[in-house]
């Protein structure tokens, strides 16, 4: 564990004033988020990956509570009670925080790996210790097994878009073949060919369904109240997300839809959501990403936004 | 007149005394980052200001600023100084065809001048304040011996040159590092923590102090009289960076991270001072062997290299500003 995160409060994380006003947290959050990417060279020789990977999951927590009015009020009377500006910050964690989303406030209960982000090329195959996804790439069967998809964090099925993408080698010795099939099945991840890979979508097996962000186990139940569904709320989109094997960072990550905002999103917090304008486009994301019909999914928010709010946040 | 021999009823012809002089030390650890570059820009850009500058070369042994500057090789030199031929660096210093410029060479006969001693280095120091002009200008050698250091360490403004390739990124790192180090061994007999700092230098130590941050939060929260006099002492260490040959967006946001990872590294911070782009117009004006704000003064990297000295000049706005 990284020694120096110990006394630095989440104020100190981002490197702002105890007075900095909303924007300047957001622009200091960014540029900690651009600082403490994975391959950012200002990093070499000062700070580990795992270091920085560290300081990353800070920065979020800080983030997750800085960024919010609320919490953030709450954060400032914690610090205050206790009389001092450093402490543990995982100690004084968001007290009025919703429990579902309390392993990822504090990111000592997560598991010692991060997400890879499919968006930054080569962030994955040099990382040395992302052991899920690396096992599900070493398997030579060209329909991924089953139990990888119960891992939310796997890279979704690479094997049978290597198939069709890449040329084909007939007549190679095994040897040959599968060592190239590993490095083609690490390309998959990056973004243009996940990309492709949609396009050229194989049959997968008759219980595995396939969404934007991965593949899940089919309940013909959920599936049937999912067709049927007109009324969208937060609590019916978490569970479409939670069906569909996404994790919330997975999902922020590729809608580009801030963590914080997913949250009071799904927890129909209409109070935290920005501006109808935004709302509208964040839904259509969102449905986007989790494979729902994007029409339905924004009217029916909407229309449950604009009644949960007060008027002036309305047209 | 012989202003040698002393009367009570002569009036110091320059004036009255003049302020104390401004020493700005151009360093950065790797070699060819335009350490010599920087130093001579920012020279004449602040004559350009209407200072009078003194550019020394302490790149020693492998001095080259007057190619840089495209100037003579002075009479007289460094290493008369140092020789002792010379007794302040006044008597050393040349002027340059540049007005409000002086220069004072490294070029040297004497083979050795890279290794000056201890005391010799004092009295190079010591004389550095006694120059006439109110802005001197350090042109550091590459790499981190102590010398290097030393001649950083005592400087106004330190500046750390960088360019956005990882080889420049370690070293300029390294160089910080071995710094801000040198600063703790010369302040530890003042306050008393010589086997801390000399096992928080091992970075391998028990102490799991992997970073000055860490050293600076063991000695606190251990002994928080020596905590607050060890803050003291590193509160004037704050570094200039200056990121050069700056080609893309991102080679910009570079200074940002940088500046970041000084906050949470040494605990101490860092001033993003600014950017050079990366130009033809510098080698062009090398080969011409004629300094490049002479040469192409309505070139864009001239109004980057007179932000960075009103930047310099002027730290207080840099701050309000960002």
């Amino acid at each position: 564990m990284f020694g120096s995160k110990d006394g630095m409060n989440y104020y100190e994380v981002l490197e702002v004033p105890h007075d900095a006003p909303q924007h300047e947290i957001h622009k200091a959050y960014q540029r900690a988020k651009a600082t403490y990417a994975q391959d950012n060279p200002a990093l070499y020789s000062m700070f580990t990956r795992e270091e920085a990977r560290d300081l990353m999951k800070l920065v979020d927590e800080a983030y997750a509570v800085l960024g919010n009015h609320g919490l953030r009020r709450n954060y400032d009377e914690t610090l205050l009670k206790a009389g001092l500006r450093n402490m543990n910050p995982v100690a004084v964690a968001a007290p009025s925080h919703d429990s579902r989303y309390a392993p990822e406030m504090q990111h000592d209960s997560l598991p010692d790996f991060v997400v890879p982000d499919p968006s930054i090329p080569g962030s994955f195959d040099e990382a040395p210790d992302y052991s899920a996804p690396v096992q599900t790439l070493h398997v030579p069967s060209p329909i991924p097994p089953p139990n990888a998809v119960a891992n939310p964090y796997s890279q979704p099925a690479p094997k049978p878009a290597v198939q069709v993408a890449a040329p084909p080698a007939p007549a190679m010795d095994p040897l040959h073949a599968s060592a190239t099939g590993v490095r083609e099945s690490i390309l998959v991840t990056n973004s243009e060919f996940t990309v492709r890979k949609r396009e050229t979508a194989t049959p997968l097996p008759a219980d595995t369904g396939r969404c934007p962000l991965g593949t899940y186990k089919i309940d013909l139940a959920m599936e049937q109240d999912i067709a049927t569904a007109t009324e969208f709320d937060g609590l019916f989109l978490q569970k479409i997300r939670l069906y569909k094997q996404v994790s919330l960072e997975k999902l922020s990550v590729s809608s580009r839809i801030g963590k914080t905002y997913l949250i009071a999103l799904e927890s129909n917090d209409f109070k935290n959501l920005p501006a109808t304008v935004f709302l509208r486009g964040f839904l259509v994301q969102m449905a986007k990403q989790l494979g729902l019909d994007e029409t339905k999914v924004v009217t029916s928010y909407m229309s449950l936004a604009k009644a949960g709010l007060p008027s002036k946040y309305g047209p | 007149m012989n202003d040698n021999t002393p009367s009570p009823f002569k009036l110091n012809p320059k004036g009255p005394a003049t302020l104390p002089t401004n020493v700005w030390a151009i360093g950065g650890g790797k070699g060819g980052i335009g350490k010599s570059f920087i130093s001579s820009s920012l020279a004449i850009c602040l004559t350009k200001m209407g200072k009078s500058v003194t550019l020394i070369d302490l790149d020693l042994g492998s001095a080259n600023l007057h190619t840089v500057l495209g100037v003579k090789i002075p009479p007289q030199t460094l290493s008369d100084f140092i020789s002792g031929r010379a007794q302040s660096l006044n008597q050393v210093s040349a002027p340059t065809e540049i007005p409000g410029l002086q220069f004072i060479s490294g070029f040297n006969d004497a083979l050795n001048i890279a290794d000056i001693d201890r005391d010799n280095k004092a009295r190079l120091i010591h004389g550095i304040r006694q120059i006439q002009t109110p802005y001197v200008i350090l042109d550091l050698g590459a790499g981190t011996s102590e010398n290097t250091l030393d001649f950083f360490l005592s400087a106004d403004q330190k500046v750390v040159a960088v360019t956005p390739e990882p080889t420049s990124i370690e070293n300029a790192y390294r160089f910080m590092k071995s710094s801000f180090y040198r600063k703790l061994r010369l302040a530890e007999s003042e306050l008393g923590l010589q086997s801390l700092i000399e096992s928080a230098m091992d970075s391998r130590n028990q102490l799991g102090i992997r970073s000055p941050a860490d050293l600076v939060r063991y000695v606190s929260q251990h002994n928080p009289e020596a905590g607050q006099r060890f803050q003291e002492r590193i509160g004037d260490f704050q570094l200039q960076l200056l990121l050069n040959q700056v080609r893309t967006r991102q080679d910009i946001e570079l200074g940002h991270s940088m500046k970041s990872v000084c906050r949470k590294y040494f605990g101490i911070d860092a001033n993003y001072l600014g950017y050079i782009d990366h130009d033809n117009a510098v080698w062009q004006s090398l080969r011409k062997r004629r300094p490049l704000v002479i040469e192409y003064p309505y070139s864009s990297i001239v109004g980057q290299f007179l932000q960075i000295t009103k930047n310099l000049l002027n730290p207080q706005a840099l701050r309000a500003v960002i």
